[in-house]
């Protein structure tokens, strides 16, 4: 900033007294740069210690500089500048067009191999490997590619997927749970639609759970008619009378087999029953 | 596939074939890993003559013509052509 300002007679002569300041500057500040060059170290201490006497301003003047809504863009072009330049761009522009160098860089990267014992050929396969697997991962579905990620993933980390079980085990069960209130009726649906395709397994398991256990059954099953002997007469009780007609048809139309079959087992009971009698009576006179 | 340039041609045809959808592609990742797999073994055979300072001609890696595409530039001790560097 100037702080006074100069007056000139004519245009001329203010036009060459810039034109000359201009041309001053310039070489001043090829002058400067010499001299930084020159003097690095120099410069670069007393950078520093300006740097830390006059930190607080300094810090406040380049907030204000990306505040500013003029040099937003500015800024942002300057870093799009620097990330082409850099060497990340490069490397991922090699990637994306599958120069000779990366893809001798992957056969290069692990092992004892150089770029010169590669030949041409291999490189072209490969390339065309790879090629055809991008091609492959742009036509799959998102839930394809999601697939085959996770099964990449499992295949370096085979107990990835235990760890994590086991890792958040209260939260996945508490998760589980709000899930299940939620979705009441989706649960419903889902158990019974498994049960109707799974019927036979589930008889299955069922009668083999029962024959493994069968003396304990009949136990319990004795021992809850003997404690609610009066509850289940009334009950069946109950049942005889609203269910009275289809019982007495359903009797009516019994085979003469079934028939018999039925009249052993009752003949079996009234047998046991007599010599539980006489055993009673027995134990009495005794 | 007795050859690279063979197995090259064919890998060829099938990425054609895949941006055409002639190819399905579970059928083309499935040949591309094998060609990986391919390419990964004839590495391994390049690696283990490199490191002998040998320079064989590889079955896999020979032209019709009978040369390796290109010359492996390796230092060498005993080559098969008979020359000497």
């Amino acid at each position: 900033m100037e702080l006074t300002k100069k007056v000139f007679r004519t245009e001329e002569a203010k036009r060459a007294y810039y034109d000359k300041r201009n041309e001053l500057r310039r070489t001043e500040e090829f002058r400067a740069k010499r001299r930084a060059t020159r003097d690095l170290v120099k410069n670069r201490e007393y950078c520093r210690d300006y740097y830390e006497r006059n930190k607080e301003r300094e810090l406040q003047r380049r907030k204000d500089y990306r505040n500013d809504p003029k040099n937003v863009q500015i800024i942002k072009d300057r870093s799009r500048e620097q990330y082409l330049k850099s060497g990340k761009a490069k490397g991922l522009e090699a990637i994306k067009n599958l120069t000779d160098n990366y893809i001798k860089n992957l056969f290069t990267s692990k092992g004892n191999l150089k770029c010169k014992d590669l030949p041409k050929e291999m490189i072209e396969a490969k390339r065309l490997e790879l090629l055809i697997r991008r091609q492959v991962l742009d036509e799959m579905t998102p839930q394809q590619r999601k697939k085959l990620y996770k099964e990449r993933y499992l295949a370096k980390n085979p107990n990835a997927g235990k760890d994590y079980r086991n890792a958040n085990k209260e939260r996945l069960k508490e998760a589980a749970k709000l899930w299940k209130q939620k979705n009441k009726e989706h649960v419903r649906e889902m158990q019974n639609l498994w049960r109707k395709e799974n019927k036979e397994r589930l008889r299955a398991l069922e009668r083999e759970r029962y024959h493994k256990n069968q003396e304990k059954f009949v136990e319990k099953n004795r021992k809850f008619r003997e404690k609610n002997r009066d509850k289940l007469r009334i009950k069946s009780k109950e049942f005889y009378a609203k269910n009275k007609e289809e019982i007495n048809a359903k009797r009516r139309n019994i085979t003469p087999e079934q028939r018999e079959h039925i009249n052993a087992l009752a003949r079996i009971a009234t047998r046991k029953r007599k010599l539980l009698k006489k055993e009673k009576q027995n134990e009495q006179r005794n | 596939m007795n050859n690279v340039t063979e197995l090259r041609n064919q890998l060829s045809e099938i990425f054609y074939g895949l941006r055409a959808k002639t190819v399905d592609h579970r059928d083309a990742s499935q040949f591309a890993n094998l060609a990986g797999k391919m390419i990964s073994s004839a590495k391994v055979q390049l690696e283990y003559y490199a490191l002998r300072k040998e320079q064989p001609n590889i079955k896999f890696l020979v032209s019709e013509d009978g040369k390796t595409k290109p010359a492996i530039n390796i230092p060498v001790k005993t080559v098969s052509t008979g020359k000497k560097k």
